[in-house]
């Protein structure tokens, strides 16, 4: 005897069905954040090289109140997106080999964190330098 | 033989993207919202720094795939959400990414040449 | 006996010649300590109501034909205790993503037909009898596929996988696993047949990795890696194409 009716459940709302499934939709929501972040870098290197007038008005917005919130969840919304995509990492990546064995996912995650680590301070260091 | 979609192609984008936005982006956000160092954000200081032909193109490469990292994300965020997909959105996000791009990376040629 | 607690049930119920919509029906069972949810279930048939309806067989994770939900995460019913809910209640309910045959169980001809698409089987090149005797490979050979091969067509990541449900074409985590452990396997020849399948928007690229696949897969198997693993041999693929079809047009 075979079914003539099966019940299809519907997907509306899927994010509500699992904590994990909004955490995924968090990691996602950053790219919003980092694409208004770039248009907003676009702007700054525009109007530098357009001249002090427009280099005023982009450091203006820049450190005004909104400017500054959104700054801060920028800052976020990077460190966030870094945190995730750094642990999924090491999924993309075939297999890594030394000699025999597997280079593990948790040892290709540790490298990834440090390269990150490493970057940071190059660029902090090369911005102490460099902008004064 | 055709390939089947440029899917791929914006997956490479996005990628390359996603890994410049982790390994640079909190650096960067930090030291323009601080400003780290003081006086950072001063018209000379940013000039300075932009004139070196590395610096540009290197924020022009980075926000044109910013830009590409975003659109893949919000334009599968969105059908995720239940917007239908429709012909339209996918060339609204990947040419706004692109257009973005270009104007990056015209604008970093420009730095370079002058 | 002492140690007999009593623990809610909380079932879906779907019989299609008489049910409008599923909904939850609630039994009381008594349990001791190493008793299964599936255990449970089958408590309910044999004592509270014969009509109820779930599959199993071997009772100890391995054949996969218990899966379903308990209380929102997808599980095989034998390997989670009833103890671990109380006093808490139990809701069961079929896999999420497929379509509701009977009470808890599902119809999974979608994964079947899905599965065939991959060829998930050995395809050598040149062509073997078995007059050419064994097919060998290193150990380091069969670690590259192992992982993989522990697959037991259980469906649990296809109900934690919400890309399944929301597209109708999505090959999903399994098929795409199981076409990767065939891919690695040093015997096979078949990558650039199922390279048709897995490049396409039904193959790779519907994964968003979400990731819930590998974390709830009872065997190890890290569908999610075994996807993504393949996007940027699937991204080479079309860019080689790309530059077949250009040297195509110009000549």
């Amino acid at each position: 005897m075979t079914s003539t009716r099966p019940y299809i459940r519907s997907m509306k709302g899927w994010w509500r069905r699992h904590p994990a499934y909004r955490w995924y939709l968090l990691r996602e929501a950053t790219s919003v954040v980092i694409g208004l972040y770039a248009l907003c870098l676009l702007w700054g290197m525009t109007a530098l090289l357009l001249g002090p007038g427009a280099h005023d008005v982009w450091r203006a917005c820049v450190q005004s109140l909104p400017g500054r919130v959104f700054q801060l969840l920028a800052l976020a919304a990077f460190a966030w997106h870094a945190w995730t995509w750094l642990r999924l990492l090491p999924l993309t990546l075939a297999p890594l080999r030394l000699g025999r064995h597997r280079i593990s996912q948790t040892r290709v995650h540790r490298a990834a964190l440090g390269a990150w680590a490493l970057t940071s301070v190059a660029l902090l260091v090369a911005a102490a330098g460099g902008l004064r | 033989m055709r390939p089947r979609n440029l899917e791929p192609l914006f997956w490479t984008l996005f990628g390359a993207g996603g890994m410049l936005a982790a390994l640079v982006g909190p650096a960067l956000v930090l030291i323009l919202a601080l400003p780290f160092p003081p006086g950072a954000l001063e018209y000379a200081t940013l000039r300075g720094a932009m004139t070196h032909p590395l610096v540009a193109l290197g924020l022009g490469v980075t926000v044109g795939l910013w830009l590409f990292h975003a659109a893949h994300r919000i334009l599968h965020t969105l059908y995720d959400l239940g917007v239908p997909h429709a012909q339209w959105l996918p060339r609204v996000c990947y040419g706004g990414a692109a257009a973005g791009a270009l104007a990056a990376l015209g604008v970093a040629l420009a730095w370079v040449l002058q | 006996m002492s140690d007999t607690r009593t623990i809610v049930l909380e079932c879906l119920r779907y019989h299609p010649e008489r049910d409008e919509a599923p909904y939850h029906q609630r039994f009381e069972v008594p349990f001791t300590p190493e008793m299964s949810v599936l255990e449970g279930l089958q408590y309910i048939k044999d004592h509270l109501d014969g009509s109820l309806t779930f599959r199993w067989s071997c009772r100890m994770a391995v054949c996969g034909n218990c899966g379903c939900m308990v209380n929102g995460e997808p599980v095989l019913s034998c390997q989670v205790f009833l103890r671990d809910y109380h006093p808490g209640c139990v809701r069961v309910e079929p896999l999420d993503h497929f379509p509701i045959q009977r009470d808890l169980a599902v119809d999974p001809s979608d994964f079947l037909d899905k599965l065939a698409q991959v060829a998930p089987y050995l395809i050598p090149d040149p062509v073997r009898t078995p007059e050419d005797g064994p097919h060998r490979q290193t150990p380091q050979q069969m670690q590259d596929y192992l992982d993989t091969s522990a697959c037991i067509n259980c469906l649990l990541c296809y109900a934690a996988c919400p890309q399944y449900g929301l597209k109708a074409d999505f090959l999903g985590p399994a098929a795409l696993a199981l076409a990767h452990r065939y891919n690695a396997d040093s015997r096979d020849a078949g990558r650039a047949r199922r390279m048709e399948v897995m490049n396409s928007d039904a193959g790779v690229w519907g994964c968003t990795l979400v990731g819930r696949c590998s974390e709830v897969c009872p065997k190890g198997v890290d569908p999610a890696g075994a996807i993504n693993r393949n996007k940027p041999a699937a991204a080479l693929d079309t860019l080689r194409r790309l530059l077949q079809s250009g040297r195509t047009c110009t000549s």
